[in-house]
């Protein structure tokens, strides 16, 4: 018992507390938030955007918006010792997939879009590249945020995180791609997320396995 | 990256643990205390008052500790290393390994006690991190146990040597251990070739025992790799 005890009293110096989750969390939508409007604001909007009932877009993007925020404060309040909430966090993770699912099924029966014939491989290549790259800076600011508390599940938590953050970035791509075919969105849109979700388990799983090496 | 735009158509909580796996079975676990011989069995709610005194010790030397009060962490030493060894005394079968646990839990607690927030309780927060401790250890034992069950068959021939042979590994063992990091071969060194114990390692160069065994686990397949690099397929 002595060798641990005299490691840390020679280590032994003030350190900042951690920040609550919520707070950390804003930290980290705000990022997102600088997505949000970098979609509509560089890209502009849907086309077909005022033949729309507003509550399919609004409404749909709300939702996508309110629910990724509150991944990432689980994502946050989960890399807490003593605070995670595995099952609360699985469920929340499958509450996601479900959204985007639901979504997508309102938005194609309420104004069913399809693609051209012949544009697949563009629309793939723009509506799966683009939201993975602009999911990375939030995913990557939660992903420090996250690395700077202690997880002890990092892939659950990564993954949590991941989602959160292709979940903010699909709810502003949707504004901006006017495709609502099933196929369309789930090849790429939801892809897309599922990537972020993968590539945020996986960096917090490396990050965690290198940081606690010492 | 960026094409056109696709073009449309319009027409307080539970955590599992080994054993029984709810939080408050954890904590009744490691916490409830049995009276000294002599002493007669506290009422429920003398005992409730004093497990809260406890408490409002532990967080307000884990506050202390946060700001790096010595005497604070003494104190908290003290107090949880008991609630700590009941827990893994309760979920360990190899009792003699439960000290190792306890001081491999300090030092992940020293290394995430800018986490800890003083508006919850000390105990969940350090047993999440037994709990966390105790789940390497023991994955990384079966790791061991199932890298010596592989069969003899997957072991390679020796080679018969030559008496040129002793000098020519020497040099490339020298060799692979110069592309080694100086914390890297010092672990491998002490631990394999001198035979300390991580214990003892960590002892004596103050690093803690998960880090050594990282360290000498790395170097181990570092060498590998350099060595059977530098023997090319003809035998040459």
């Amino acid at each position: 018992m002595r060798s641990a005890r005299e490691a840390i009293l020679a280590d032994l110096r003030p350190v900042r507390r951690l920040g609550r989750p919520g707070e950390r969390a804003l930290v980290a939508c705000g990022a997102a938030g600088v997505v949000l409007a970098v979609v509509p604001a560089w890209l502009g909007v849907r086309s077909d955007l005022r033949q729309m009932s507003g509550w399919l877009v609004w409404g749909a993007y709300l939702l996508q918006v309110v629910y990724a925020s509150l991944l990432i404060v689980a994502a946050l309040r989960d890399a807490v010792p003593g605070r995670q909430r595995p099952r609360e966090s699985t469920v929340l993770f499958a509450g996601g997939i479900a959204i985007v699912l639901t979504i997508t099924a309102v938005t194609w029966l309420g104004h069913p879009t399809s693609l051209r014939e012949g544009t697949w491989g563009t629309s793939w290549r723009t509506c799966f590249t683009t939201p993975v790259i602009l999911g990375l800076p939030p995913l990557l600011l939660t992903l420090y945020l996250i690395g700077r508390a202690y997880p002890l599940r990092p892939a659950l938590v990564g993954a949590v995180a991941g989602l959160g953050a292709g979940l903010l970035v699909d709810a502003s791509w949707r504004t901006y791609c006017p495709v609502t075919d099933p196929v369309h969105i789930l090849t790429s849109h939801l892809a897309a997320v599922l990537v972020l979700s993968m590539a945020g388990a996986a960096i917090a799983f490396a990050q965690a396995r290198v940081t606690r090496r010492g | 990256m960026l094409g056109r735009a696709p073009s449309a158509t319009p027409p307080q909580r539970t955590r599992q643990i080994p054993g029984d796996g709810s939080l408050a079975a954890d904590m009744r676990a490691s916490t409830s205390s049995q009276p000294p011989p002599g002493r007669t069995a506290q009422t429920p709610d003398k005992a409730t008052d004093a497990a809260r005194a406890a408490d409002l010790r532990l967080r307000g030397a884990m506050a202390g500790y946060q700001a790096g009060d010595r005497e604070a962490f003494e104190r908290l030493h003290e107090e949880l290393s008991r609630v700590l060894k009941r827990y893994l005394h309760s979920i360990v079968r190899d009792a003699g390994g439960v000290d190792d646990l306890v001081q491999d839990t300090f030092l992940q607690i020293h290394r995430a006690r800018h986490t800890y927030d003083p508006s919850f309780p000390v105990t969940p927060w350090a047993l999440a991190i037994a709990r966390h401790v105790f789940l390497m250890d023991r994955r990384s034992r079966n790791r061991r146990r199932e890298f010596a069950r592989q069969p003899l068959e997957d072991t390679p021939e020796p080679s018969v040597a030559s008496h040129e042979e002793p000098l020519i590994a020497r040099s490339g063992i020298r060799h692979a251990l110069g592309t080694l990091s100086h914390a890297t071969r010092e672990a491998v060194l002490l631990h394999h070739v001198c035979g300390l114990s991580f214990s003892d390692i960590s002892r004596r160069l103050r690093v803690g025992s998960p880090a050594l065994r990282c360290r000498a686990s790395r170097g181990i397949a570092r060498l590998r790799e350099v060595l059977t690099s530098d023997i090319s397929p003809s035998g040459e």
